[in-house]
């Protein structure tokens, strides 16, 4: 195996995927971790495109 | 004897095309300055994903289902085909909020948001039926348990998840080219309509005249 193949082998152990998947389970809510964190990074991704400045833009009034 | 203002469908289909989309409203150079902000980004971030993900499909039809079994390459085009996947649907659901917070169907645009509705729901059928084509044991797992609330629809007799090479067919053919028409369709109104003016601010209008 080439080092570059043995390097994504070692990052692939560190979250371990050959598993049945976790599970938030809050009242009625039941979730599992990995789709919660990509709904947590959606939201803190439409929260950035609407916070972070768009690059060359000016604001009205400055000059 | 034919004249020049006979009526003529190839006549009125190009001025139809011309006066919806003159081509300065169809490749425009400038936008209202508030569409300068990075929520606007993200219609052209989902079409550039889903380009990746036709170009990765396209690869994997040449090669076959079961190619990324047992070559490293097809491996690799797998991945990027599934993660581009991933990409699209999570740019896909920014865009929506960010839609959705404009009331971007302001303005005569509700088809562009009906276009966008049914864009999001073809290609959660196109996902799907893509994880019916893995030829592993996960989709025949995924097959065997969605056998059963398909059926109780009735609509198993015309759509049989377990019939491998109908589920690929829809995901090779029917949906990605669904998928394809009504996002052209999609973008295609936004020109038409040009972006949405943003809300009024409540006291704008006082706060100007003073
Ligand atoms: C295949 C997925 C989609 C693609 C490729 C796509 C692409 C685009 C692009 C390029 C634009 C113009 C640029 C922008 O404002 O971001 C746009 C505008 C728009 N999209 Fe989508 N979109 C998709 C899905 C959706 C969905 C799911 C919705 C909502 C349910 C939606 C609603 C809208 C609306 C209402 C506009 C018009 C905004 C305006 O007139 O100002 N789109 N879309």
């Amino acid at each position: 195996m080439s080092a570059g193949v043995l390097e994504a082998v070692r990052w692939g152990a560190v979250i371990p995927l050959d598993h049945p998947n976790h599970f938030l389970t809050w009242g009625w809510l039941s979730i599992s971790y990995s789709n919660l964190i990509v709904i947590g990074l959606m939201v803190v991704t439409f929260l950035g495109a609407i916070l972070i400045p768009f690059p060359g833009h000016k604001k009205s009034g400055e000059k | 004897m034919t004249t020049a203002t006979d009526k003529n469908w190839t006549r009125s289909l190009r001025k139809a095309g011309e006066s919806a989309f003159p081509p300065e409203r169809l490749l425009p150079d400038t936008q209202p300055s508030y569409v300068a902000s990075w929520i606007y980004v993200f219609g052209a971030l989902t079409m550039a994903a889903l380009g990746v993900v036709t170009a990765t499909g396209l690869v994997l039809a040449v090669m076959g289902p079961t190619w990324w079994h047992h070559s490293s390459t097809g491996h690799f085009i797998n991945s990027m085909h599934l993660w581009s996947v991933e990409l699209f649907f999570f740019a896909m659901v920014v865009h929506l909020w960010g839609k959705f917070f404009m009331a971007a169907w302001r303005g005569n645009r509700a088809l562009t948001w009906i276009t966008g509705v049914v864009s999001f729901v073809v290609s959660i059928g196109t996902a799907f039926t893509g994880y019916l084509s893995q030829t592993n044991f996960d989709s025949q797992w995924i097959a065997t348990q969605a056998k059963d609330g398909i059926n109780s629809t009735g609509g198993g007799a015309v759509f049989n998840v377990l019939n491998f090479g109908q589920m690929l067919m829809w995901h090779i053919t029917l949906l990605p080219i669904g998928v394809g028409a009504i996002v052209v369709f999609h973008v295609l109104l936004v020109r038409r309509r040009g972006v949405v003016p943003p809300f009024e601010l409540s006291g704008a209008k006082e706060e100007v005249a003073q």
